[in-house]
């Protein structure tokens, strides 16, 4: 067995029991703490001995300070000179041991006790918890305005929909810990005037395992992902683990060469800004020049032609319902289908173009198919697909026309049908209704009501 | 630390101000409470300091003199007014036990 050993800290920075229980137990079998950390401890080889160990907090000192402040240092003498040897400085955290069998604890009155923790807790807790607070809210308020926007194309998306729950869980575990920090604080602060030290709880496993939910709810929305999008997903891990491999790096490395605190901190973490920006351009770069291609799962082009420059593409996706259905037409069309599916809604959009460099004709067609599995969603999907087209308005008056007004639904045999009213006059654009499918569908000619017919028999459920 | 705090003192911030009646330095502290308590109190030397920063802090208590990293104190008007304030609470404590037990220990 070496000198040295590193064993898994298994204890919260707070725990200040569990700290002094542990390193008796490593003294007693002759391992002496000589530094500590975030995940482990370092311990070197000693004779055994049975030794009285002692966790403070020095709520000014940090772990970016070169050397400890002149009062840590006043503090320390203090202590020796009562009996109580510092054993170790691990940022905010000071350990003393003594071998004096009967010497008082190092800390005897709650009330400073708990004023300690709670500066060092608030220094090392509040203002990140806040800040993620409030980044938890601003994304929570970007994916709700999106998904009100687009309601369709949002819930149908599961890579956007799973993000809802997954910063809902991350805004429960960050407001559940600053709940337990003031309410920790009230009633810390109450006990010690009655001369009672209560310790602040600890709830170690906590962020593991509201981190093992999110990361599965993200394997979830990705794992109808390309090999391209892993790969891009891959790079951009990637990116981060290095901008915080070297932030770290960088605060040690600055540390022990003497740099103050801010100063360290502010060359530290904007490195790390800097990797991070340049490592996302660079991503962004490879995947606009093809690096990461998007889907297996996706449809690829037939053809392709050039036109005004510019290569577009013709696809020959199958469609459920097509011109040929309807008309008596055979020209060259781009038949092009998209199509996502959530737990809560399935949504298609197809076409049917004529090349733009093919011949003109008016037999285009253009529909979407919205099937919403998720049964209260519906009121609300109709709500938005109906306001999905709005007058504009312009110091209250209409200065240009353009909704969906009811019309008779029989025709497509549907519960419900609306058509798009637009400047003067009707167009030849529906949105039709059935039990839990919702259809909107553009003519780029005028139907006739056998055509209408047969379309609507087509697209109902 | 919210001036509310300090309404009331604990018995070992009572002895830490009693102690810088006379300026001492945080070890004489430790040391004047244990001969004035016979040992009875004992203060943490972690604890003396915390304490020692904070009486500072609300002006309970002045430094005096710095030697090194050794620091002395003495306690202000303020501090002393803190202190008459305790002795006073401790003795109609006193008073309302002696009213009912007379100089009895209250076990009979």
């Amino acid at each position: 067995m070496g000198e040295f050993r590193r064993v898994p800290a298994g204890f919260d920075f707070f725990d200040q029991e569990a700290i002094e229980k542990k390193l008796e137990r490593m003294a007693a079998d002759g391992w002496m703490p000589v530094r500590a950390g975030r995940m482990f401890w370092t311990y070197k080889k000693c004779a055994p001995q049975k030794l009285r160990f002692a966790v403070t907090y020095f709520p000014g000192a940090s772990e970016l300070d070169p050397e400890p402040g002149e009062r840590q240092l006043e503090k320390e003498e203090l202590c020796a000179a009562d009996g109580w040897r510092l054993v170790l400085r691990y940022d905010a955290m000071q350990v003393f041991c003594t071998n004096r069998a009967g010497a008082p604890p190092l800390e005897t009155d709650p009330v400073p006790r708990v004023e300690n923790i709670r500066l060092t807790l608030s220094r090392r807790l509040l203002a990140s918890r806040l800040l993620m607070l409030a980044l938890i809210l601003w994304s929570l308020y970007l994916q709700l305005s999106q998904c009100l926007r687009d309601p369709v194309g949002y819930l149908s998306d599961v890579s956007r929909l799973y993000s809802i729950p997954s910063w809902t869980l991350l805004l429960l575990l960050s407001a559940f810990e600053l709940a337990s920090y003031f309410r920790w604080i009230g009633r810390a602060r109450s006990a010690a005037e009655r001369g009672v030290f209560l310790p602040p709880r600890s709830h170690r496993w906590l962020p593991w395992v509201i981190l093992a939910l999110v990361v599965l709810l993200f394997a979830l929305s990705r794992s109808g992902d390309s090999f391209g999008e892993w790969l891009m997903f891959v790079c951009v891990l990637a990116v981060m683990g290095l901008a915080v491999l070297l932030e770290r790096l960088l605060l040690g490395a600055l540390r022990r060469r003497g740099v103050r605190r801010w100063i360290n901190l502010a060359v530290s973490c904007g490195s790390a800004a800097v990797l991070v920006t340049a490592g996302m351009i660079a991503i962004i770069a490879a995947g606009i020049g093809g690096l990461f291609p998007a889907g297996e799962g996706k449809s690829e082009p037939v053809d392709s032609y050039e036109w005004k420059g510019e290569t577009m593409y013709i696809y020959d996706d199958p469609l459920p319902l097509e011109v040929e259905d309807l008309a008596d037409a055979d020209l060259l069309w781009s038949r092009e289908a998209r199509l996502q599916e959530s737990p809560l809604l399935a949504y298609g959009e197809y076409s049917q173009d004529i090349p733009l460099t093919g011949e003109r004709s008016n037999y285009e067609l253009r529909y979407s198919i919205c099937d919403v599995k998720f049964a209260p969603l519906r009121g609300f999907i109709r709500e938005r697909l109906i306001a999905s087209r709005q007058d504009v308005v312009q110091d209250g008056e209409v200065v240009f026309v353009e909704h969906f007004e009811p019309v008779d639904p029989e025709p497509f045999g549907a519960d419900e049908a609306w058509r798009l009213l637009w400047y003067d006059g009707y167009m030849d654009t529906w949105l039709l209704f059935w039990d839990g499918r919702m259809v909107e569908i553009k003519f780029y000619w005028q139907p006739t009501a056998a055509q209408i017919k047969t379309a609507a028999e087509i697209l109902r459920p | 630390m919210p001036r509310e705090r300090f309404k009331t003192l604990t018995e070992q911030m009572y002895y830490i101000l009693l102690c810088l009646t006379t300026e001492r330095s945080g070890a004489e502290v430790l040391e004047a409470v244990r001969d004035l308590t016979g040992g009875r109190v004992g203060i943490g030397s972690g604890t003396l300091y915390d304490l020692l920063e904070l009486f500072a802090a609300e002006g309970m208590i002045r430094q005096t003199r710095a030697e090194g990293r050794r620091r002395s104190y003495v306690i202000t008007d303020r501090g002393r007014e803190m202190l008459t304030r305790e002795y006073e609470r401790i003795r109609a404590q006193c008073a309302d036990y002696e009213s009912l037990f007379g100089g009895r220990s209250g076990n009979g």
